[in-house]
Order: C-alpha cells, then structure tokens, then sequence
C-alpha cells in the first residue's frame, strides 16, 4: 500500500474494512513518515477532546419548551379574538360578552408573559 | 405526541445542538440563538419523526439547515447592503462570526489556548465535523447525513482539522 494520509484518519476512527485496516497497518511498519503522521493525527484528536469541550449554557432547554408553550397559547388567543370580533360585527347583542372575555384574555396574557 | 415525550427529545438532544450550533457559528450568542430555533423546529415537526434513525442525525441535520438559512440570509442582505441605495442597511447585518468560540475553558494553559485558537481558525464545517466525530462519536456515515454532505467530504474536514491542530500544537511548544 502506498501513502494515503486520509487513510489514516480513517484509520484512526475505525472506519477502514478489517481488510484495508491491516493493509494500513502492514504499511506503518515500513514507513516512518505515515506512522509519525498518524502520531499527529492522534495528539490532535487527544488534544481537542482535552482543551475544546463545549460547556452548555444553564436553561436551554426549559427556554426551548416555554418558546413552544408561548406560541401555542398566543395562537390560541388570536383565534378567540379574531371569532369574537367577527361575532360581535354581526351580532351586537353578545358585545357585553365580548368585553367580558377580553378582560379575562388579558388577564391570562399577562400571568404567561409574568411566567416566560 | 405527549408534552412529555418533547421534553424528554430536548433534554437529551439541547446539549449536542447548542455545542453544534457553537462550532457552527463560533460564537455563544448566535449559537444561544440557533439552538433555540433548531430545537423549536425540531419539537414542532418532532411527529415526523418517529425512531428510524438517531435522533441526533436528525436534529443536527436541522441545526445545519437552519445555520445555512441564516448565512444565507445574512449574506443576501450583505450583498444588498453593499449597493449604494441599501448603504442603511449595513448596520443591521450580522453575518455568521469568525470569533473565537465563548465557550467557558475547562483548562487554563498555553496549549489548551493554543487549541482552543486553532479551532477558531477552523471553517465551520470542519469544527462541526470535529464535534460530531470526537464528542458525540457518530459514524462518519452520521456526520455526512448531519452536514449533507458525502463521506469522502467527512473525511477530507476531519484530516484538515486534525493536521491543523497538530500544526498549531507543535507551534507552541
């Protein structure tokens, strides 16, 4: 086998068939350049997983589902406003009504926008 | 699909995108934001997905879709800034950062410095493909599903990425 850096990447993750892996291995015996590149490859993968975690930052997920929650009842809210309002264009008798629930939306808006 | 069931698919799932989406973007404000809006994605369409690959996969691959868009975006609204008429707009863009990640160091130390630059010269794809491989350990199969791209891609970032911070390692000393 002649030198294929890539190979040894993929050496390296265990990617290679069992028949190209001994292949690579059979070819490091003789070849300093490749063994010492392999070397390389591996202080640098040992390198990131010690100096290069990710810490993730505290609540993302609790953000992620209340974002959800938030569009679900704002959706909710529009729809009930949108059919009263038309309800109350054609039928003026349930106006009285009409302010009644709004109050009440309003009052359930502000305790999500308290609660996000 | 129960409440229970999304909250459960974020918990296991907010950490890998948010680190993604930090590789991705390279820096914690625009990854903060991406994850949001990749896991948003995900719990909405979470019924089109139903166990008949790695939740990982799947996500990821909407993380990347979702930074693409947004490049794609900034880039659009760059070129019309460019144009005399939209020179308004030039304040407003932000384009996807080449600062070092915000990540908090879990070590102090030239070397882990050293690292930690060489991976902020990377191109994004190529940290992605380093995250994927080194700290969620997917197949490089996984990673070309994620990214979109072939195998072959897969490899040729990951050796990129690996000879740069070797470079950058040997440098120091």
């Amino acid at each position: 086998m002649s030198c294929d850096e890539e190979a040894l990447t993929e050496y390296l993750d265990g990617e290679l068939s069992p028949e190209r892996g001994a292949a690579v291995e059979v070819h490091l015996k003789s070849c300093a350049a490749c063994a010492k590149t392999l070397e390389r490859l591996k202080a640098a993968s040992a390198a990131f997983k010690k100096h290069a975690a990710v810490r993730s930052p505290a609540g993302l997920g609790r953000e992620t589902r209340g974002r959800e929650l938030s569009a679900v009842l704002t959706a909710v809210i529009v729809t009930v406003v949108v059919v009263l309002t038309v309800g109350k264009m054609f039928k003026p008798q349930i106006s009285g009504i009409f302010n009644q629930v709004m109050g009440m939306i309003s009052g359930a808006a502000s305790t999500v926008g308290s609660g996000n | 699909m129960s409440k229970l069931s999304a909250d459960e698919f974020v918990r296991r799932t907010a950490d890998g995108v948010y680190a993604l989406a930090l590789r991705l973007t390279g820096n914690a404000a625009d990854a903060w934001d991406l994850a949001q809006d990749a896991l948003l994605r995900a719990v909405k369409s979470l019924d089109s997905f139903r166990g008949d690959s790695d939740p990982r996969t799947w996500v990821y691959r909407i993380t990347v879709n979702a930074w693409k868009n947004r490049a794609a975006s900034a880039a659009e609204r760059m070129r019309r800034a460019s144009t005399p008429l939209d020179a308004g707009e030039a304040g407003a863009v932000r384009l996807p950062a080449g600062d070092p990640p915000a990540d908090v160091p879990l070590e102090r130390g030239e070397a882990a410095e050293a690292v930690r630059r060489a991976v902020a010269a990377l191109e994004p794809e190529d940290r992605a493909c380093l995250q994927l491989r080194e700290f969620d350990g997917l197949s490089y199969e996984e990673i070309a599903s994620a990214l979109d791209v072939p195998v072959g891609t897969v490899k040729s970032r990951l050796h990129r990425a690996r000879l740069a911070l070797a470079k950058a390692l040997e440098e120091h000393r």
